[in-house]
C-alpha cells in the first residue's frame, strides 16, 4: 500500500491527523513503524508524537494484527442483555479465556459500548459487528471465522 | 411536546429539501438576516437551554465567554462524539435528521462569531458520519454552509472529524487535543475553551442534542420554548430506556419528568416486563448512580439533584439479576477507558477492574472490601478530570445498597 | 496578595501556584511529577493535593493558581489519606526491588513511602518478575508491559520502575527538542517509552536521568569496570575528572550545591585504588589554544561569514549530525577536553612513562552522560586503542565510594599528579555555559591584540539568559559572539543563522541546562537553585586561581615544547582534532 498516496490526500496540517490514520488503518490493515515514520515526516511532527497518538486509540493497530480478535461489549446494556453468557460461550467453543494472550490464533476481549444499545448484545470478529446476538447463535457466527 | 423527533420519520435524511419543506433552515435565515449576533445568544440565554451532554451548563452564557473573547479566529464544535454506554440519541439525531444539528451548529457559530465549525463524531458511527457529510455538501449547495450563508456577511466552514475510539475524547478538552492530533487526554482548568479552547484559540464545544434544539427555539422564540419543560431545566430530552422494561427504546419527553413515569407510563416504558420485579435502575450510563426503588419519584432535571439524569440513559435492572457482573461491566469499561494521565485513575480503574474479575468468580479475599473502599475514595475525590469520579459512582451505590450481595 | 496557608499568612504574587509559595516558605508538600525545571507543572501524580477554602474536592497545589482570600491547608486527614492511597497504587505498580536498585536511598519514591508508609502489600504487584506463579493469571495481560532498553552506550531504560510522571517525556521535548520520548498506549497500559518500543536513539544528553525520580531511566552503570580495572595488577589505573565535577559531587554525600571538593575528589579516587589522579581542567586549557588557534586561522583565511562552533559537548556533536549536518564543517575540529587528555595519556605521558598504552585503564569522572558514547566514538582512538576507557558520572563514582564504604568528607584533601595536573582559572570555567568562551577569548583577544587583557571577566556573555549575543571589539576587529545552552535554544540559533536573521563568528553550545554543571551524570536534584550555587562556586574559584589564561598553563607550554611542538602542528592535529560524521536518517 503506498502510504504516500494516502497522505497526499490530506493536508499536513495537525487536525488532518487523525483522519490520515483512520485512512492508513482502512487501507493498510494497522499502522506500523513504517508508515508511522511516514506520517511523522509528512504532518512535521516527531515519531514519538505520531506514535503517542496512534497508540491511543482502540480503532487504530500499530503492528500487524496476527491474531482474531473477538470483541464482545460489556457495557451495561448488553450485560442485561447476556453478553456475558456469549463471552462464556466463546469461551467454551474455542477454549479460550477473556484476555489471555495465551492462544496462538484467538483472542477474546470485551469492548466498550460502540451505540447500538437498541440492537444489543453486540460483538465483533475482525471489525465486523454482529447485533443481536444470541448465546445459541454463537457457533454459527464462529463458524465462518475459524 | 416533541422538538429534537419532530421530523424523525417525516423526512428523509439524505434530501435537504424535505427538510425545508419541514421549515427547516428558516431558523438559520431568521438568525443571519434578522439578528445580530448578541441577540441570538440573548435569545438563547433567555430560553434558559442548558447543555445536553450530562453537565447542564447553560449553552448562552457559555456563549456569551466566547463572544466576548476579541481574536479573529474562533471555533466551534459539535460533540457527536457519545460513547456513554447505554446512550445513542446523538447517533439517531444524525442519522434521522442531521440538516437539524447542521442548522444548529450554523446558528451558534454565527453567534459566538466562530468561521470553522467541526462535527466530531464518534469513530464508531461511520454511516451517520456519511449521512451528515452528505448533509453538510447539500446544505453547502443551499449557501447555508461557507461564505456569505444566504447572502449575510456570515461565514462559517464545516468539517467533519471522525473519532478512533476513546470515550474520553467525549470530554471537551480530550476532544480539543484529539483534533489537534495529540493523544485524547484532557487538559488543564483553567484556561476553558470558551477563552482557550482548539488550538488556543476560543471554542464553543456543545452536544449535539444541545445544538438540535437551537432552530426550535430560534424560529419559535425563547418564551415558548422555556415554558416547555422544567422551569430551571427546560426544553425537553431524548431518554434512553434499557433493560426489564416492556418498551425499551428512546423517548422524547420535557425535562423534569419523574424516573417512575418515565419506566411505567403507557407512553414510555410501558412498566415492568411481565415476571419481573423493579431491583434498580441506573440513570446516565456507566457514569451514572443507581436509583433505588423508593427514589423513584425524583424528577429528572440538571439541577443538582441526587440523582443527576447524565446522559438521559437509563437501564433498569429486575431482581433476577446479578449486581456482580455490572460491576465487573462498569470496572471493565473505565478501566479500558482512563487516558492513563493520573495516578488514582490509572491505577485505581485498573485495580478496580482486577478486583470486580476475582468478584465476580468468587475469588474474594480478605481485604478486597477495605482496598475497594481506598480505591474509590481516591477515584472520587483525586482525579485530574472528572472520568475518575463517573468510574467511582456506581460502584459507590452498590457498595451502600447491596454489599451482602457482592462480598459473598 | 496575600493568603493563608496552614492559618499563617503568606505574601505571594499574582500568578504563582500554592506549590511555589509553600516551597519558598519551607512549608513541606510532596511532589512526583513537578520539577522546577518543567514549569508549568502538569498535575498528574496528584501527590501535592492540598484542601482550600475555594474548592469542594482537594485541588493539586503545582497547577492550582492562588487568589484573593485563598485558605489553604497542606495536612489534614483528606489530604494525607489521598496521597496515602495513590502512593499505594503507584507503589504497587512499582513495587521496586529497593535493595538491588541504583537508586536505593536516593529514590523520590522510595523516599515518599518512607514518609507515608504505605502498605507495601495492600494490592498485587504488577510488573513482571515480582510475581509468584499462583498471580501470574492476574498479571498476564501486563506481561507485555515492561520495556528494558540499553541498547546504546549511554542510557539504560527499565519501564518497570516508571511511575508515568512524564518529567523526562517533557524535558526531552520541551528543553532538548529531540523528542525521544512519547507517552505509548492508553488506560492502565499507558507506558513512557521510545515510539514502537525501538531502542533509544538520541543525543544522549541524559537530562531525562537527571529528572527521574526513580531508577526507570539512569545512567548505563559501568562502576564494575572501574573496579575490575582496579583489581587487575596489570593495568595502571589512571582517572581524570571535568572542570565541572568539583563543585557538584558533595552533594551527593550531603555537601550543599557549590561546595569545592577537589582534594577529596582526588583523595576519593586514589582511596578507590587509582594509580594517578589527573585534572580535565588541563587539557580544557589546552583545547582553548587549540580553538583559539583554530579560530584565529579561520578568522584571517577570510572563511567567515561562517560561524565557528565550539565542539567539546558531544550531545551538540550528535545533534549537529543528527539533525542539522549541513553545519558540519563549521564545528571546531578540536577534541573535547576529555578525549585531549586521553590521547596525550596514553602516547606523551605513556612514553615519558615507558608505560605500554595497552596497560593503562583511562577514566574519567564526568557530569555527563553523552561522554560515555565520545568515549566509544571511532575516531577517539589516537592511541590506537580506546583513548578513554571508560567514562563514569558523579552519581556512579558517589555509588561507588558508598558501596566501598568510603566518605569523603573524612578524607584529606590531596593534589592532583603534576605531569597532567596543572589548570587555570579559564579551564575550570569550562564547567559553566560561557566559560568555554569567555577562556577562548582571555586567549584570543591577547594574541590578536599583542596586548595583556586588564580585566579578565568578560562580563558581557555572562549572566544566565540561554541565547546571548555580544560584539567584542579587538583592536580594529569585531568579533560577533553567540552562547546558548539547552538544545531548544541551539536549534533556534541553528535556525536563524539557516535564515539569515543571524550571524556569528564563534558560537558556544551546551546541550545542558547552563552547560556541565547541569549536566546529564550530575547528583540529583539538579535544579535551578542547585545550579545557580555550582556556578557562584566556580567563578569564586577562577577568580582565586594564581593562573586565568590557557595559554599561560605551564604544563601546556611544556607539552608544546616536549612534544606537540605548536598549537595547531601535524601533532596536534593527529592527537588532538577529530572529524564528524552525517548520522542524519
Amino acid at each position: 500500500m503506498n502510504i504516500q498516496k494516502i497522505l497526499l490526500r490530506f493536508g499536513p496540517k495537525a487536525e488532518n491527523l487523525l483522519a490520515a490514520l483512520r485512512e492508513i488503518q482502512k487501507e493498510n490493515g494497522y499502522i506500523g513503524e513504517k508508515e508511522s515514520k511516514q506520517v511523522a515526516e509528512y504532518f512535521g511532527i516527531s515519531e514519538a508524537q505520531a506514535y503517542s497518538a496512534a497508540s491511543f486509540y482502540d480503532l487504530l493497530e500499530t503492528g500487524k494484527p496476527v491474531k482474531k480478535i473477538i470483541r464482545v461489549c460489556s457495557g451495561g446494556v448488553c450485560v442485561s442483555e447476556r453478553s456475558l453468557e456469549i463471552i462464556r460461550q466463546v469461551e467454551r467453543m474455542l477454549h479460550i479465556e477473556l484476555d489471555n494472550d495465551a492462544h496462538p490464533k484467538y483472542k477474546l476481549e470485551t469492548m466498550s459500548c460502540v451505540g447500538r444499545c437498541d440492537r444489543g448484545p453486540v460483538m465483533e470478529i475482525d471489525g465486523k459487528i454482529f447485533e443481536g446476538v444470541r448465546v445459541e447463535m454463537v457457533g454459527e457466527i464462529l463458524k465462518d471465522y475459524i | 411536546m416533541k422538538i429534537i423527533t419532530r421530523h424523525w420519520g417525516k423526512i428523509n435524511p439524505l434530501k435537504i429539501d424535505s427538510y425545508i419543506r419541514q421549515r427547516g433552515y428558516e431558523a438559520l435565515q431568521k438568525a443571519v438576516r434578522e439578528m445580530d449576533p448578541k441577540s441570538v445568544i440573548d435569545e438563547v440565554k433567555k430560553s434558559g437551554l442548558r447543555g445536553r451532554g450530562g453537565a447542564g451548563f447553560p449553552t448562552g452564557e457559555k456563549w456569551e465567554i466566547a463572544a466576548r473573547e476579541k481574536s479573529p479566529e474562533k471555533y466551534f464544535i459539535c460533540n457527536l462524539d457519545e460513547s456513554e454506554p447505554g446512550t445513542y440519541k446523538d447517533r439517531l439525531i444524525a442519522e434521522k435528521n442531521p440538516h437539524q444539528v447542521i442548522e444548529g451548529l450554523l446558528i451558534g457559530a454565527y453567534a459566538v462569531g466562530a468561521k470553522k465549525a467541526y462535527i466530531y463524531i464518534n469513530g464508531r458511527y461511520a454511516e451517520q458520519a456519511e449521512v451528515l457529510q452528505i448533509a453538510l455538501d447539500q446544505a453547502r449547495e443551499k449557501e447555508f454552509v461557507g461564505s456569505g450563508i444566504l447572502g449575510s456577511a456570515a461565514d462559517v466552514e464545516i468539517s467533519i472529524h471522525q473519532g478512533a475510539g476513546a470515550y474520553i475524547c467525549g470530554e471537551e478538552t480530550a476532544l480539543l487535543n484529539s483534533i489537534e492530533g495529540k493523544r485524547g487526554e484532557p487538559r488543564l482548568k483553567p484556561l476553558f475553551p470558551p477563552v482557550s479552547g482548539l488550538f488556543g484559540k476560543p471554542t464553543i464545544v456543545n452536544n449535539a442534542e444541545t445544538l438540535a434544539n437551537l432552530p426550535y427555539i430560534i424560529r419559535h422564540g425563547a418564551q415558548n420554548y422555556a415554558e416547555i419543560g422544567s422551569k430551571t431545566s427546560p426544553g425537553t430530552k431524548l431518554f434512553l430506556l434499557h433493560g426489564a422494561v416492556k418498551n425499551p427504546g428512546f423517548f422524547e419527553a420535557p425535562l423534569g419528568i419523574g424516573l417512575r413515569e418515565l419506566i411505567f407510563a403507557k407512553e414510555y416504558g410501558g412498566g415492568m416486563k411481565s415476571g419481573k420485579e423493579f431491583w434498580f435502575a441506573q440513570a446516565g450510563g456507566a457514569s451514572g448512580r443507581l436509583v433505588p426503588s423508593g427514589k423513584l419519584d425524583q424528577v429528572l432535571t440538571y439541577d443538582n439533584c441526587e440523582y443527576p439524569l447524565g446522559s438521559g440513559s437509563v437501564l433498569v435492572v429486575d431482581k433476577t439479576e446479578d449486581i456482580k457482573d455490572y460491576l465487573f461491566s462498569w470496572a471493565d469499561f473505565f478501566h479500558r477507558e482512563s487516558c492513563g494521565k493520573c495516578v488514582p485513575c490509572r491505577e485505581g480503574t485498573y485495580r478496580l477492574w482486577e478486583i470486580a474479575k476475582r468478584i465476580r468468580n468468587g475469588d474474594i479475599r480478605e481485604r478486597d472490601r477495605e482496598n475497594v473502599e481506598d480505591i474509590l475514595w481516591t477515584l472520587g475525590n483525586t482525579t485530574f478530570c472528572p472520568l475518575g469520579k463517573f468510574a467511582s459512582v456506581a460502584w459507590s451505590d452498590a457498595m451502600k445498597m447491596f454489599p451482602d450481595k457482592i462480598f459473598k | 496578595m496575600q493568603i493563608k496557608i496552614n492559618n499563617q499568612s503568606f505574601e505571594c504574587q499574582e500568578e504563582e501556584t500554592i506549590l511555589a509559595v509553600c516551597k519558598r516558605n519551607g512549608i513541606r508538600i510532596p511532589t512526583l511529577c513537578a520539577h522546577p525545571d518543567l514549569l508549568p507543572s502538569e498535575g498528574v501524580c496528584r501527590m501535592c493535593l492540598v484542601e482550600t477554602n475555594q474548592a469542594k474536592g482537594l485541588v493539586s497545589s503545582c497547577t492550582q493558581k492562588i487568589c484573593e482570600g485563598l485558605e489553604v491547608r497542606t495536612e489534614t486527614e483528606k489530604v494525607n489519606k489521598a496521597r496515602k492511597i495513590n502512593l499505594e497504587l503507584l507503589w504497587a505498580d512499582h513495587a521496586g526491588k529497593c535493595a538491588f536498585c541504583e537508586k536505593n536511598g536516593r529514590c523520590e519514591l522510595q523516599n515518599l513511602a518512607k514518609e507515608y508508609g504505605p502498605d507495601e502489600f495492600k494490592f498485587v504487584p504488577r510488573r513482571k518478575e515480582l510475581k509468584p506463579n499462583d498471580e501470574l493469571d492476574l498479571l498476564k495481560d501486563n506481561w507485555s508491559h515492561a520495556v528494558f532498553d540499553d541498547a546504546n552506550p549511554c542510557l539504560a531504560r527499565d519501564s518497570q520502575y516508571c511511575v508515568e510522571c512524564r518529567r523526562c517525556v517533557r524535558v526531552c521535548k520541551n528543553i532538548q527538542t529531540v523528542e525521544a520520548y512519547g507517552l505509548n498506549k492508553r488506560s492502565s497500559k499507558t507506558n513512557v517509552g521510545t515510539p514502537y518500543e525501538m531502542p533509544l536513539d538520541c543525543i544522549f544528553c541524559g537530562q531525562c536521568s537527571v529528572v527521574c525520580p526513580t531508577a526507570a531511566i539512569t545512567e548505563k552503570d559501568e562502576t564494575h569496570k572501574f573496579e575490575e580495572a582496579v583489581a587487575d595488577p596489570k593495568k595502571m589505573v589512571v582517572v581524570q575528572f571535568a572542570p565541572s565535577v568539583r563543585f557538584a559531587f558533595g552533594e551527593e554525600f550531603g555537601q550543599p550545591p557549590g561546595t569545592f571538593w577537589e582534594g577529596k575528589l582526588v583523595a576519593s579516587l586514589k582511596e578507590l585504588g587509582a594509580d594517578k589522579v589527573f585534572d580535565t581542567t588541563f587539557a580544557a586549557d589546552l583545547t582553548i589554544v587549540e580553538e583559539a588557534t583554530e579560530l584565529l586561522l579561520k578568522i584571517k583565511s577570510g572563511k567567515a561569514p561562517r560561524p565557528m562552533f565550539t565542539s567539546c559537548c558531544p550531545s551538540w556533536i550528535l545533534f549537529i549530525e543528527k539533525y542539522f549536518p549541513e553545519f558540519i564543517p563549521d564545528i571546531s575540529t578540536s577534541k573535547s577536553p576529555q578525549q585531549m587528555l586521553g590521547a596525550l595519556l596514553k602516547t606523551y605521558w605513556a612514553e615519558k612513562e615507558k608505560i605500554h598504552p595497552e596497560n593503562i585503564f583511562s577514566v574519567s569522572v564526568m557530569p555527563c552522560i553523552s561522554k560515555k558514547y565520545e568515549a566509544q566514538r571511532e575516531e577517539m582512538k589516537a592511541s590506537g586503542t580506546r583513548d578513554v576507557d571508560l567514562v563514569l558520572t558523579v552519581r556512579e563514582l558517589a555509588r561507588l565510594l558508598r558501596k566501598k564504604k568510603i566518605d569523603p568528607s573524612q578524607l584529606k584533601d590531596q593534589n592532583f599528579d603534576p605531569a597532567l595536573g596543572i589548570s587555570t582559572g579559564a579551564g575550570i570555567l569550562f564547567g559553566q555555559s560561557g566559560g568555554v568562551m569567555e577562556a577562548a577569548l582571555r586567549t584570543a583577544v591577547e594574541k590578536i591584540s599583542g596586548k595583556e587583557l586588564g580585566k579578565l571577566e568578560f562580563e558581557v556573555i555572562r549572566g544566565d539568559a540561554e541565547y546571548r549575543t555580544a560584539e567584542i571589539e579587538i583592536g580594529s576587529m569585531k568579533l560577533k559572539v553567540a552562547i546558548v545552552h539547552e538544545i531548544r535554544n541551539a536549534r533556534k540559533l541553528l535556525e536563524d543563522l539557516k535564515a539569515g536573521r543571524a550571524d556569528y563568528d564563534f558560537v558556544e553550545v551546551m546541550s545542558c541546562p547552563n552547560g556541565c554543571i547541569g549536566g546529564g551524570g550530575m547528583p540529583q536534584p539538579t535544579s535551578p537553585t542547585a545550579r545557580k550555587a555550582r556556578i557562584q562556586a566556580i567563578f569564586t574559584r577562577d577568580k582565586n586561581m594564581p593562573l586565568r589564561k590557557s595559554h599561560e598553563n605551564p604544563a601546556v607550554k611544556k607539552i608544546y615544547k616536549e612534544f606537540l611542538g605548536a598549537p595547531g602542528s601535524e601533532k596536534a592535529e593527529e592527537l588532538l582534532h577529530t572529524g564528524y560524521v552525517n548520522r542524519k536518517k
